[in-house]
């Protein structure tokens, strides 16, 4: 095999610092060759960085975990083993003018076999709590900064012990994703749906992540940093693996299996995967849990020419749970009440499914003429449907069970008489008669059975009448159908040994078409597509109920389209460049890209209030960004070092956040501009024999942010979406983050992580408030007076300290953490002028109405630990190594069933009585005692 | 060997089928076939004519009484808010209930049974109603909507709903019958000024009048500005009119369900 992996300068901290121990060249030259294994698991350890000291000669360990180098100079030579997978080890050898064998190297893995880090981080990226659809809630995007952690301590930490909690690194929110070249990220929102990865743990297990501003080779990244998953089928793991998981968090099992062939003798490789996952119920009442996952892909190497192509699907489908206000959970006695669901028919139904499937293929070619020289360029296309569904309505009674006009809170909140009386006697009620707080299923059907109807001029054809039982409730899906083309080319040149040049372009071209779709009739015959918050306005004119003048008074059956029905397309290109400087004691770096986006909406429905503004295709809107980043390391000596990074990145806003109402009308924010992001990080680093002590600041302001907030307001004066339009947003983020890890004893290792940070608000924003009932365009306009409110970004103080325990064969490891300062998300109508009019501030409704709530703090133990069986060794007859390893982890092992998790205030606010009360806090309670143990067979 | 290997993949892939998660629903019976039959111990026209002997801002707390009725009006207009009508064969009855959109569940024509215990019968303004409580101000509440199940007990639907047919003279002189019930005039038309008018205007709910052919008797119409029908026209013909009847002390008010409830097709008297 050929050292078709060898790759740029990706050199490690450590093994610079031995450079300067080079030993002397001599004459003549020979070749280097070993396989590198995992002393307790025996398993290979692939893409291995083996690199010759002081020599620019490097290479990775294949699949089998082989390597070879030749043309090394005569004499002796010390030899750097580096992988996230262990601690670098190096080895020191005499070099002849043969084959130097350095035979299989056995290296102890670094903390834990790679298994373990599969399981918790569906918890992390599979966000089952939905928001209020009016908050447009993407968290289930969202949350899970990164796919998953590599070797470094503090990334672990913060992804599989914070990141359940919520915790967002730094406060902020998307970060840069790969896989096999393709870039992840949606560009309309910014986000990686990381959920679509969920199941193919097997094959995805190869990752590199840059945190932070630090460089990296494939692209420019982001102020969080970026993540580059290989999952081609030459570097998958040769072997297969079966594997039964067990859990009682978001699904209850998880069957896996892969196969992987390595890469043959002929140059080629493939690489299967399945797996399914199933809860008939989660952790959360009502929440079940389906999906599928398939991965397939082949890889073919010729010469200096890698070429592959992979494929992957996840279709899910996933029942949601939903946040509640105090007063729910207490008349539930259950924190984790759910009320999206209900019995239909004694079945459990949930209102709120999502439903997911947009597969991924991507294919890229892979040219290295020399070790010095690495060109790649993939071509990706991701398409398919994501639908969330809820219970839709037409002038009919609000369906939630804990609408506020039934609670007993609105017989103290509600009007002029308090009536303390009848609360009680509603409380009673709920006491009695539980089922209250769910769905009513059975009702709702009832009421769809019993509303006869006749339809006038349907379609809009004269005497074109119809009857029958209109749907007064319809399950309807919000559905996203996407079509994303990317190319990407990243090349990566070696200019000396102390320069290393990386640079790309990235084209993305998406378009979305969304619109509503009526999944379920719930026993009626029909839906008919109007608008019934615009039937206040008939009066002024009669087409304003229509959704879709061109279709006026339309029959919907199941699978038709109603409400809104429109096509973003969005076209992104980065040119980026960046050069690295590495010496003895000084890394340098710096790296600048430009880019253009530009977007536009196209409306396939004529809406009726907006009828000249809402069909046929918007002009475009088009955004040039920047980006510049740089900085370095300096190693003061073998132990200590010191490095500062800093950038300034542009952001063009995402078409959300430009058109006021995308739904039903092209009118953008006024002058819609790029976002503006300045971020510093510095820090010291002290590395010795098992100790890793890291110190990090960070500070990043980020200006001119546009942010649209949109959810329906109640209030019988207005009955319509209304949409929040915020500008120049700014914000601020910094604080400190501490990692500490020291061997205690010689498999006892004690790590200790803190990240402490403030992301707040720094100015005072405009905000401009649009109907969606109203045809008129121009905007109520004020202050938010939102200066130093937190951002509602999690725990922004986090604390753990674990101990592991490591002996050969098996592991144990034990945390302490702690979460704080959790701020709920403030809704900024509620810091205006007019939401404290004529309120004294001597009164104590004044900071009742300003304060914004603190989440209580809370401690967590979470215990986990695994086991590798040889089992080879007790079956002789097997010519190949199987292994069998068990791995278990409980979270939250003291079951505290009360850690408020997330809050955010509901963005309608009484204005007319200033009670914050009536519209209270909403919460979602992180998980008591969970578990997942797994089983996994490798042949 | 390597066929070993194979069919375990295979055998892992297998095990995937292993489906588990049921999620199809059967549609609901449609229970609005179903009769309860609950026993009845009390008649309409009895809480009315108790009512009535009441003085206004009063109300009775009422006993263990079970009725039933067959709702004649409802909110689906908008006309009506936050309470519905119905009639057994004795007389009629207002149910004030705390609660929008209640045709959804009560739509005209369906049968439902009240437990009266617990709450009240009152005299609005000269007006029976069957309310959840008063205040102390003098104004009522409806029953709370968590509450509705335990006082409620929905019965079959359609059932037949057949108005009162009345002359406008039998009206006055039997308001105490007729009071709560939907009744039929015919021969009526709108009275100069409420014809060839919106219903109601768009920010007052506003009182129209119709009259009989002679001009001797008038009838208020009141009209609500969240009618859905509240930007329509009043029609400037003549024949009959449906609605419900309520009573302003001792003045008769009539409430449309919808203007399907006038049929005024008939040339305008002179």
């Amino acid at each position: 095999m050929d050292n078709f992996y060898i790759s740029g300068l990706r050199l490690s901290l450590f093994s610079l610092l031995l450079a300067g121990t080079a030993a002397q060249a001599q004459p003549g030259s020979g070749t280097i060759k070993g396989r590198v294994v995992n002393n307790l698991t025996n398993t290979p350890y692939s893409d291995v960085t083996v690199m010759v000291l002081g020599k620019n000669l490097q290479a990775k360990s294949s699949a089998e975990g082989n390597f070879s180098i030749a043309d090394v100079p005569v004499g002796k030579q010390l030899v750097v083993l580096s992988s996230y997978k262990f601690r670098n080890d190096t080895i020191e050898t005499i070099v002849t003018n043969g084959t130097d064998d350095l035979g299989t190297i056995y290296i102890a893995p670094l903390e834990r076999p790679a298994d373990d880090n599969s399981e918790i981080p569906t918890i992390v990226v599979e966000d089952n709590i939905a928001q209020d659809d009016e908050n447009i809630g993407f968290d289930a995007e969202n949350s899970g900064a990164f796919y998953t952690a590599n070797g470094d301590e503090f990334l672990r930490t913060s992804i599989f012990t914070f990141g359940p909690y919520r915790f967002r690194a730094r406060g902020y929110a998307n970060t840069d994703i790969q896989f096999n070249g393709m870039p992840l990220q949606n560009v309309q929102t910014g986000f990686a749906p990381f959920s679509q990865l969920g199941g193919l743990n097997d094959v995805l297990r190869d990752r590199t992540i840059a945190y932070g501003l630090r460089p990296n080779e494939f692209s420019f990244g982001s102020v969080n940093g970026s993540t580059y998953i290989n999952a081609t089928a030459a570097n998958q793991r040769k072997g297969g693996t079966v594997s039964y998981y067990l859990s009682n968090r978001s699904y209850r099992g998880r069957v896996m299996a892969t196969y992987n062939s390595g890469l043959m003798k002929n140059g080629w490789a493939y690489s299967l995967s399945a797996s399914r996952r199933w809860a008939q119920q989660g952790y959360v009442p009502g929440t079940h849990y389906d999906g599928m996952s398939f991965y397939g892909g082949v890889s073919k190497v010729i010469g200096h020419n890698q070429f592959d192509l992979t494929a992957l699907a996840a279709p899910t489908y996933r029942g949601l749970s939903y946040t509640a206000a105090d007063e729910a959970f207490a008349l539930a006695g259950d924190h984790y009440y759910n009320e999206v669901w209900g019995y239909q028919n004694g079945k459990i139904r949930n209102s709120r499914v999502d439903s997911i499937f947009q597969p991924i293929i991507v294919a890229s070619h892979t040219y290295k003429p020399s070790s010095r020289t690495r060109w790649t360029n993939s071509l990706g296309y991701k398409f398919g449907k994501w639908k969330r569904s809820r219970v839709d309505m037409y002038n009919a009674y609000n369906p939630n069970p804990t609408y506020y006009r039934n609670l007993p809170s609105y017989y103290l909140n509600g009007g002029v008489n308090s009536r303390p009386d009848i609360a009680a006697a509603v409380l009673q009620e709920y006491k009695n008669n539980p089922g209250l707080l769910q769905m009513q299923f059975d009702n709702m059907y009832e009421s769809n059975y019993m509303n006869t109807e006749t339809i006038y001029n349907v379609d809009g054809i004269a005497g074109n009448n119809y009857t029958g039982k209109r749907s007064l409730y319809v399950i309807g899906n919000q559905v996203d159908d996407l079509k994303a083309l990317t190319f990407n080319s990243t090349i990566t040149h070696a200019l000396s040994d102390k320069l290393l040049l990386n640079g790309g372009l990235l084209a993305v071209q998406q378009s979305d078409e969304y619109y509503r779709q009526v999944a379920d009739l719930m026993g009626g015959d029909y839906y008919v597509n109007y608008n019934q918050f615009a039937a206040q306005q008939t009066l002024f004119n009669p087409s304003y109920t229509q959704n879709n003048l061109n279709k006026p008074n339309s029959i919907i059956r199941t699978g038709d389209k109603y409400d809104y029905d429109y096509i973003l397309r969005t076209l992104r290109a980065n040119l980026w460049g960046q050069l690295q400087y590495t010496s003895n004691r000084l890394d340098l770096f710096g790296a600048a890209g430009i880019g253009r986006v530009s977007f536009s909406r196209e409306g396939l429905f004529k809406n009726g209030l907006f009828a000249n503004n809402s069909f046929g295709k918007s002009p475009d809107q088009s955004f040039i960004t920047f980006k510049a980043k740089g900085g370095g390391a300096y190693r003061i000596d073998e132990k200590n070092s010191i490095f500062a990074y800093t950038a300034y990145i542009t952001d063009a806003p995402t078409a959300r956040d430009t058109y006021v109402a995308p739904t039903n009308r092209e009118f953008t924010v006024a002058n819609p501009q790029v976002s503006k992001t300045t971020s510093l990080e510095a820090g010291y680093d002290f590395k010795r024999k098992g100790v890793h002590v890291r110190v990090t600041g960070y500070a990043t302001d980020v200006k001119d942010a546009t942010l649209i907030k949109r959810f329906f307001n109640d209030d019988p004066d207005i009955l319509s979406f209304v949409n929040y339009a915020m500008q120049h947003v700014n914000t601020r983020s910094t604080g400190v983050e501490f990692l500490a890890t020291t061997r205690l004893y010689s498999d006892l290792t004690a790590t200790a992580v803190a990240s402490i940070g403030q992301s707040f608000y720094t100015n005072r924003p405009t905000i401009s408030i649009y109907q969606d009932n109203i045809p008129s365009m121009t905007p109520i306009t004020h202050t938010v007076y939102i200066q130093n409110y937190y951002l509602g970004v999690g725990p922004q103080s986090v604390y753990s300290f674990a101990l592991r325990y490591s002996p050969r064969g098996y592991w144990v490891n034990a945390s302490v953490n702690y979460f704080d300062r959790n701020y709920v998300e403030i809704n900024p109508e509620r810091r205006s002028q007019l939401a404290v009019d004529l309120v004294s501030q001597l009164d104590p409704k004044w900071k009742d109405i300003l304060s914004q709530e603190r989440l209580p703090g809370a401690f967590v133990v979470n215990l986990a630990g695994g086991k590798t069986v040889d089992i080879t060794r007790y079956v002789k007859s097997l010519d190949r190594k199987i292994t069998l390893t068990i791995n278990g982890n409980i979270g939250n092992l003291l079951n505290n069933q009360d850690i408020k998790m997330q809050g955010y205030e509901q963005l309608r606010y009484d204005l007319v009585n200033q009670n914050p009360y009536k519209f209270p806090n909403k919460y979602g309670y992180a998980y008591g005692l969970n578990y997942g143990v797994s089983l996994i067979l490798r042949f | 060997m390597k066929f070993l290997r194979f069919s375990m993949f295979v055998l892992g892939a297998g095990l995937l089928l292993n489906s588990c998660v049921k999620q199809k629903f059967d549609t609901p019976p449609d229970t609005t076939k179903i009769d309860p039959n609950l026993a009845v111990n009390g008649r309409l026209s009895d809480l009315s004519a108790a009512a009535l002997n009441m003085l206004s801002g009063k109300s009775r707390v009422l006993g263990d009484t079970t009725v039933y009725g067959i709702v004649v009006a409802d909110d689906r207009s908008g006309n009506i808010y936050k309470k519905i009508f119905i009639q057994d064969s004795s007389g009629g009855m207002q149910l004030i209930i705390d609660r929008s959109y209640l045709y959804g569940d009560y739509p005209v024509g369906r049968k439902v049974y009240v437990h009266l215990k617990g709450l009240s019968l009152t005299n609005y303004k000269g007006t029976p109603e069957i309310v959840y409580s008063m205040n102390a101000d003098g104004t009522t509440n409806g029953i709370p909507t968590a509450l509705i199940g335990t006082y409620i007990v929905k019965a079959s639907y359609p059932n037949p709903v057949v108005p009162y047919e009345v002359s406008i003279t039998d009206l006055y002189s039997n308001l105490n019958k007729y009071v709560n019930t939907l009744v039929k005039i015919n021969n009526m038309q709108f009275e100069q000024g409420s014809a060839n008018v919106v219903y109601s205007d768009p920010n007052t709910s506003t009182n129209r009048t119709v009259t009989n052919c002679s001009k001797t008797a008038k009838l208020t119409m009141y009209n609500s500005s969240f009618a859905t029908f509240q930007p329509a026209i009043t029609p400037d013909g003549n024949g009959s009119i449906v609605g419900v009847v309520s009573l302003y002390y001792s003045t008769p008010q009539l409430t449309l369900r919808d203007t399907a409830d006038i049929k005024f097709t008939a040339p305008r008297c002179p």
